[in-house]
């Protein structure tokens, strides 16, 4: 008897089992998850920009700096960036009191640099100008790695900033940014550890 | 002194007289963007100003919504956010708008079930959205995932591991080590399936004595695709230019090919985000009598398309 039951269960199990896995499969079609078509959405994660300010390129005095940096938004709170900047130093104080041999050529004394950075929307927010307008802005924290070019050689160089952005609309930012780029340099006779500050103010767009 | 910083002044003017310009430009493009742009940064004013809000019943009428556009084709069309438009119905009881994108800022509005949202533009994880009323705002893209496009559930391809398995282009750079000297590099990749791809890598290494600058081209294979850290190794060409420095005599540049092999991993940490180390062994084919051998070893991080 009792074999007889577990014979009749398992026969039960075994015919009900098809008919489960069959209401499953007329169900799916149901719950279907379809992709969007990404072209009919325009996703803004990419944005390039220029930027001007000044560098204070160390013994050499301050100087006008110019460049273009794009970056790559991967989350709301972090992003890849990469960054060109152009400069031409000056001369050390020495150079000017002594009058003597100039340290460098005029080609030396041309400053570039690339660098590629990690950035982290720190302070992501909202700024208001008097009561009528409101502007989306992030203050941001970048570290990163690159090369300069100065004094006829490559150096590598690390970079930290901060910076301020503060969006126009959707698509168009404003910011401005400090940064700490440091190299060692021998040309002052030994080999020094310089930081370069540079403070600068630059218009970007998303696309 | 005073002789040695005349001349100097003058070149000095120049310098200041092209920050001024520089500022001034600077500030000429503030003052156009904020008499250009007020009347959207005032529409998201009052709409941040406005508690929230819970669209009208059902029942109510509909206003006359996502009026067809993309007729309008303009100089800043690239920019523009209307070209073909796509419409969705919200499937879950309501959606949050938000005045940014990005988790922090405020929610400003709620659509209901049943309404249809037209989607603008995506950044990151965030999509904007325009409403029947016509009000713009940010949605999460897992909410927005909730609404239905003709009666089918819908999925945005944000990054994911999935897609990551999936991946066609990635790139990115490192930082690491060449025999000593600091490298930098910088790479682009294409799987043509998802074991095999193709990659160029432009690395410089930053030493002492000397820089370089390796310009490589190499296969990469990884066996397994479906692993979160997932080993490859690769083997490629390419060459190296030599330049020592310039505090240095009697030196010259060199250029040389290379023969290379590479192990490493790629680590996928999140959305289109991944860690990738690597080591690689160069073989430098010298005219002199021995070949030489370096060492590299690289950490960076990467993005994937």
């Amino acid at each position: 008897m009792e074999t007889g039951c577990k014979r009749l269960l398992l026969i039960a199990a075994l015919a009900a089992f098809p008919a489960f896995a069959q209401a499953d499969e007329t169900f799916e079609p149901k719950v279907e998850r379809r992709e969007i078509d990404e072209a009919l959405i325009d996703d803004e994660d990419f944005q390039v920009g220029a930027y001007a300010g000044v560098i204070s390129i160390e013994d050499f005095g301050s100087e006008f700096l110019w460049g273009v940096k794009g970056a790559y938004h991967v989350t709301e709170d972090f992003f890849i960036e990469a960054n060109y900047g152009s400069s031409e130093a000056g001369e050390t104080s020495f150079e000017r009191l002594s009058g003597g041999a100039p340290l460098l050529t005029d080609s030396e004394r041309d400053y570039s640099f690339y660098m590629a950075s990690v950035g982290w929307n720190a302070l992501p927010g909202e700024a208001f100008v008097w009561d009528k307008y409101s502007f989306n802005s992030a203050f941001y924290l970048l570290a990163g790695v690159g090369s300069t070019d100065f004094a006829g050689d490559d150096n590598f160089t690390m970079g930290f900033g901060a910076g301020y952005r503060l969006l126009v609309n959707d698509w168009l930012a404003l910011d401005i940014s400090g940064h700490d780029y440091i190299f060692d340099l021998d040309v002052t006779g030994e080999d020094k550890t310089t930081h370069n500050l540079a403070l600068t103010a630059g218009v970007s767009v998303f696309f | 002194m005073g002789s040695i910083t005349t001349p100097l002044s003058t070149e000095q003017e120049i310098k200041a007289g092209m920050e001024k310009l520089a500022l001034l430009a600077a500030c000429l493009i503030i003052l156009m963007l904020l008499t250009v742009c007020p009347a959207r940064a005032a529409d998201s004013m009052a709409a941040s100003a406005l508690s929230v809000e819970a669209t009208p019943p059902p029942d109510s009428p509909e206003p006359a919504e996502e009026a067809p556009t993309g007729d309008e084709s303009g100089w800043f069309d690239w920019f523009s956010e209307d070209e073909r438009e796509l419409a969705l119905e919200i499937a879950e009881p309501y959606i949050e708008l938000r005045t940014g994108p990005g988790r922090g800022f405020p929610i400003f509005h709620v659509v209901e079930r049943g309404r249809q949202v037209v989607v603008l533009k995506r950044r990151t994880d965030w999509v904007k959205v325009k409403t029947p009323r016509q009000k713009e705002g940010w949605v999460h893209a897992d909410d927005i995932e909730k609404t239905l496009e003709q009666g089918q559930r819908v999925v945005f391809n944000r990054g994911s591991f999935d897609n990551f398995q999936q991946r066609r282009w990635e790139g990115g750079f490192s930082g690491g080590d060449l025999e000593g000297a600091n490298l930098l590099s910088a790479y682009i990749g294409y799987a043509f399936t998802e074991n095999l791809s193709i990659e160029f890598t432009a690395n410089q290494a930053l030493g002492d004595v000397s820089d370089s600058t390796l310009l490589d081209i190499g296969l990469v294979h990884q066996a397994f695709p479906d692993w979160r850290v997932s080993p490859f190794f690769g083997v490629g060409a390419g060459l190296i230019s030599t330049d020592p420095h310039s505090s240095l005599v009697e030196t010259e540049d060199r250029d040389d090919e290379t023969l290379h092999a590479a192990v490493g991993a790629r680590i996928y940490l999140a959305r289109r985000f991944m860690l990738r180390a690597e080591y690689r062994h160069y073989m430098v084919l010298t005219d002199r009598d021995e070949n030489e051998e370096l060492e590299a070893w690289k950490l960076g991080v990467s993005v994937y398309f």
